[in-house]
């Protein structure tokens, strides 16, 4: 449905450039539920960004529904646009303050010119899809509690009626209670609307929680892709490992484990390695350049 | 005679003076850290966590007062004055806004270190050295950005340790650290604790960081401590119905979703501030904060729980 192929993206210009991506490949089938994981400035926001069309990639293509986003028609792109959706990581600095609530949800309406007496009736609902009530309708965002704005920002996503949502750390800036409320939010709403995911995230349970599959990306490339389940109890690359090691568990007098303290850095490969498939669906990258 | 813990604090009252009309920030928090403990205190964004951190080292910030309470320090009270900056050591989430970007970091180190009295330059490498930073004599001449986030905040933790502080206060220290990064820094931590007889006061939200450093844990929400035990048992028993769901809402527990959203400081709400959120709320806990409720190490404040008539 969403495919990336050889993504190079570089950050920067003359002596300073950052390669924040070298040669990523990911796909996304319809229906599907996709986590992104790695530890910060490993790409992941680039990444969902550049298979969005909102950053151009100095090198590989992103193909939706089989077309590149370069070669689409213009009435193709309105499509894309509508269809394939972005949440931001951070809901406050993606709402504009100077929007009521009604305004943010009314402007995609207006920018796709949906008829006006459809407007209101679909502003409604999506309100109630996303468990607000109407009369947030006429706050502003600091007006608004941190669960509300990131409900208003999956509203805003939700109004078009896309097929893909791109969600990029869609708890990670919420309060602590309030955190479960949004993934039962989201999975119920992928469930309601056979919607597809890409969801990048650096909390594993999340990501176990709301996605089918998932690719570990580090400095740039993806070192290990598979089904969920099957990654997180038997990962094959190192640093996938050392990961899940560095999980927390709730379990008190275990002490924060010393072994993997002090490992030396895993090297850095300075173009995406390729994957060996080695169980259906589940291939990784060797161990180092 | 019992000694006196490290840390006492009794009856903490903090006011935020806005043009409203006073607010409370925190309400009668009451704990106490010994010499061995780390002391977790858990909270959501708002619930006071850092107040009560800046309360003890007489920083709080403009608007903000502290109202009523004693904090002692090694049994010497200090709440109102700075004396317990000599005692204790802050660090702080963001590492980057506790060195200067300027200087090289062996000239901070020293700079703080004979401020607080000298003692030779080897103490400075000793520092480096225990926590773990390769080669500190050629580390010292560089400067702040040339270092990680999480090296950045090793030589916090250094600088913090030059004032060989009785208590250690860490407030979200590996919040802005990546997972791997995270598990080394916190080990760091427990072990010049442990090695230097240092205890700890650890302030954070995140459950996982409770379980691997915590020997007693206070839960705080909308300003009140609602309740207090030692680790082993919170996480076995959580008596609090916040605390119970606050576990249960974690991915170990299948995110079991808590209605509703964090009170503000503005208008929180009347009697047990959890009680628009609690399934088991009673007439009682929308009149009444509940009194604390001592069980043998541990303290709730729950109508579920009556305290001693
Ligand atoms: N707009 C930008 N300008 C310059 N560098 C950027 C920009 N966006 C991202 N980068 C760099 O690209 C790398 C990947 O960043 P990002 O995709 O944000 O990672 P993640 O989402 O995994 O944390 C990082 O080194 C980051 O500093
Ligand atoms: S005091 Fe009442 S509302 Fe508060 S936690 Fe206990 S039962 Fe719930
Ligand atoms: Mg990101």
């Amino acid at each position: 449905m969403l495919e990336a192929e050889g993504i190079v993206k570089e950050f920067g210009a003359g002596g300073r450039r950052v390669r924040a991506l070298k040669g990523v490949s990911l796909c996304v089938r319809e229906g599907e539920s996709v986590g992104l994981v790695g530890e910060t400035g490993s790409g992941k926001t680039t990444l969902a960004k550049v298979m969005m069309g909102l950053i151009r990639p100095e090198g590989g293509s992103v193909r939706a529904r089989g077309t590149p986003l370069e070669s689409l028609t213009a009435a193709g792109r309105r499509r894309f646009r509508r269809e394939f959706q972005m949440v931001f990581q951070q809901p406050l600095a993606s709402l504009d303050p100077n929007f009521t609530v009604e305004q943010t949800l009314a402007e995609p309406l207006a920018v796709h010119a949906f008829p006006g007496d459809e407007r209101q009736g679909r502003i409604r609902r999506t309100l109630e899809a996303v468990g607000l009530l109407p009369e947030v309708l006429e706050k502003w965002p600091a007006q608004l509690s941190g669960g509300q704005r990131q409900r208003v920002a999956i509203a805003r996503g939700l109004i078009l009626d896309p097929a893909l949502l791109v969600l990029d750390e869609p708890v990670s800036a919420l309060d602590l209670s309030v955190q479960a409320q949004v993934l039962h939010l989201l999975a119920g709403l992928r469930r309601g609307r056979g919607l597809t995911y890409l969801l990048v995230a650096h909390d594993m349970g999340v990501v176990e929680f709301l996605c089918d599959r998932v690719a570990v990306m580090y400095h740039g490339v993806v070192l290990e892709e598979g089904p969920v389940g099957e990654v997180w109890r038997g990962p094959l690359h190192p640093y996938t490992r050392r990961l899940l090691e560095a999980r927390l568990p709730l379990e008190p007098g275990r002490g924060v484990g010393e072994a993997a303290a002090e490992a030396p850095p895993l090297p850095v490969w300075d173009r995406q390695p390729p994957l060996e498939e080695v169980r259906p669906g589940h291939r990784v990258a060797p161990a180092g350049p | 005679m019992p000694t006196a813990p490290v840390l006492e604090v009794r009856g903490l009252e903090v006011r935020w003076s806005r043009r409203g009309g006073p607010v409370p920030a925190l309400r009668g928090l009451s704990f106490s850290v010994e010499a061995d403990d780390v002391f977790c205190l858990v909270g959501e964004s708002g619930s006071g966590k850092s107040l009560t951190a800046l309360t003890l080292f007489d920083a709080l910030p403009e608007g903000f007062s502290l109202a009523a309470g004693s904090v002692r320090l090694r049994g010497e009270e200090v709440a109102g004055t700075d004396a317990g900056r000599r005692g204790m050591a802050y660090v702080f989430q963001d590492p980057s806004s506790a060195l200067n970007p300027v200087f090289a970091v062996g000239r901070q180190l020293e700079s703080v270190h004979r401020a607080r009295g000298g003692g030779g330059p080897s103490l400075v490498r000793e520092a480096l050295e225990a926590v773990a930073i390769p080669d500190p004599a050629s580390r010292l001449r560089a400067y702040p950005h040339e270092f990680s986030g999480g090296m950045q905040q090793r030589l916090v933790i250094a600088m913090a340790l030059l004032a060989r502080p009785a208590l250690l206060v860490a407030d979200e220290p590996t919040t802005a650290l990546d997972p791997t990064v995270q598990k080394r820094v916190l080990e760091l931590l427990s072990r010049v604790a442990r090695e230097r007889g240092m205890a700890i006061l650890l302030i954070t939200h995140d459950f996982g960081v409770v379980a691997a450093m915590a020997t007693r844990v206070g839960v705080l929400y909308a300003g009140r401590l609602v309740e207090c035990a030692p680790a082993s048992a919170l996480f076995a028993e959580p008596l609090h119905p916040y605390t119970r769901m606050l576990l249960a809402s974690r991915a170990e527990h299948g995110f079991q979703p808590i209605p509703g959203e964090v009170p503000s400081l503005l208008n929180p709400p009347a009697g047990c501030p959890f009680h628009p959120r609690c399934p088991h709320a009673m007439a009682v806990c929308r009149e009444e904060f509940p009194s604390a409720a001592e069980r043998p190490h541990r303290v709730v404040h729950c109508h579920l729980h009556p305290g001693h008539a």
